[in-house]
């Protein structure tokens, strides 16, 4: 069956909603990987935007994942890698972004709004530069309170962030997918695994209706 | 038997199995207070070297009129240093707060051969990908009701900016030519910005001329990594 993403090299880099077995590095990975793209997925706990634009050390643990393969643990020895060059060795098509959270300042009292500038549009301009296409995904409702102090306040001011600040990378925005505290967490930012499942769903069905996906094909 | 039993007991167990993520290791989601940027613009039309205190690094900050990009500095923090110029060493020692971006501009004093430095602050919050931002940074104390219009048109983009002060909106990316005014007298000849692209962050500074009367200069805001 032909897919709209069939015969695409989709890279995936994220935070530490990629990084554990029971996250979107299984879903999401296969989906992909179902409907006929080769798909990278490399997740780095914790990590921000621009440490994507050098190898900086994971803080707390990451994850890969290559085609069919199984999903490799990299504990301590997890590290972001500069995004040219993840591009570059993949040839990818399309790169897909999983991170918010870890730019949303949760327990502060005030956003950190030129941080986030530079963060964002540091990364989603150096993927540009690349001409390759790009998608970012923004966070999730999750739980309010929980580990991270998360607030439904919070988290929709970053969706609002990311969605303005994104370009030239596509947005596709997590909230619009369910009601604020529908998807189960485990910590208040980490879904359970069925949180996930709906999440991987959801993404799946709205990347192809993304500018960045049909330009990819082209 | 007791193999088709245990693999009814696997499966059970799979599926009274709760259906939880691993725990995940508390990281923070955020900084602890908003990034601070910090450049310097040099108008004075002599070559200008800066050098932080305790370094010996330094930077050179041409005899063109020019702006450095921003950089980001440690917020809150005293930051110091020198700023070498044909005349002698000035001292420069500020602070920028979480969320601000400061322009040291170096610009000539009323005796054309001293250096008279300016701070001009501002904390944006219009950042937008997919719109260009100009602002209007009036360095020159003399230029009063400072404005900048689109060359030509009857269409102000700023008004009665007072001087010491940054003015900043949105606007569409598109080609423009401005003109400046000081107290509603032309500063200069219009102005070409280029193609302003979406997401590109600009500031036109109005400052004293080596000489006498103002100059303007044409900045990019980007700040590096």
């Amino acid at each position: 069956m032909l897919t709209a993403l069939a015969g695409l090299s989709i890279l995936i880099i994220g935070d530490s909603h990629l990084t554990s077995p029971s996250h979107l590095i299984a879903p999401l990975h296969e989906a992909l990987v179902q409907q006929g793209a080769q798909v990278h997925t490399v997740g780095v706990c914790g990590s921000h935007p621009t440490d994507w634009l050098e190898a900086k050390p994971g803080t707390c643990g990451g994850a890969e994942r290559i085609g069919n393969g199984q999903i490799t643990l990299q504990g301590n020895a997890a590290a972001t890698r500069p995004i040219q060059q993840l591009i570059a060795q993949d040839k990818a098509n399309l790169v897909m972004i999983v991170m918010g959270d870890t730019l949303a300042a949760y327990d502060k009292p005030a956003f950190p709004k030129a941080w986030a500038w530079q963060q964002v549009s540091g990364l989603a301009k150096a993927i540009g530069a690349t001409g390759t296409q790009c998608v970012w995904v923004g966070p999730g409702w999750g739980s309010e309170g929980g580990k991270y102090g998360k607030t439904f306040d919070r988290v929709k001011f970053m969706s609002s962030f990311l969605a303005h600040n994104v370009a030239p990378c596509s947005y596709i925005d997590t909230l619009s997918f369910a009601k604020p505290g529908e998807w189960g967490t485990v910590d208040g930012q980490h879904f359970t695994q069925s949180g996930y499942r709906a999440w991987s769903d959801a993404i799946v069905k709205a990347l192809p209706t993304t500018e960045a996906a049909q330009a990819a094909k082209r | 038997m007791n193999t088709w039993r245990l693999g009814a007991l696997g499966i059970l167990a799979a599926l009274a199995a709760p259906a939880m993520g691993a725990s995940i290791a508390l990281y923070p989601t955020g900084p602890a207070q908003d990034a601070a940027f910090l450049r310097f613009v040099n108008t004075t039309g002599q070559t200008l070297t800066l050098r932080a205190q305790g370094s010996q690094a330094t930077t050179t900050l041409d005899a063109s009129v020019s702006a450095t990009g921003f950089q980001a500095v440690a917020a809150d923090q005293r930051i110091q240093g020198t700023l070498q110029t044909p005349t002698g060493e000035l001292p420069l020692s500020l602070t920028v707060a979480p969320g601000e971006f400061a322009s040291v501009v170096a610009t000539p004093g009323p005796t054309d051969s001293a250096t008279v430095l300016h701070v001009l602050r501002e904390q944006p919050e219009d950042f937008n990908a997919m719109r260009a931002s100009l602002a209007l940074a009036v360095a020159d104390p003399a230029c009063t009701q400072a404005s900048l219009s689109v060359a030509g048109r009857d269409v102000n983009i700023f008004q009665d900016v007072a001087a010491g002060t940054v003015a900043r909106r949105e606007i569409n990316p598109v080609r423009l030519t401005v003109q400046a005014r000081c107290a509603g007298q032309a500063v200069g000849d219009p102005l070409d910005l280029g193609e302003l692209t979406a997401g590109g962050r600009y500031t036109v500074f109005l400052a004293p001329s080596p000489g006498g009367g103002t100059t303007r200069l044409f900045a990019n805001d980007q700040a590096s990594h």
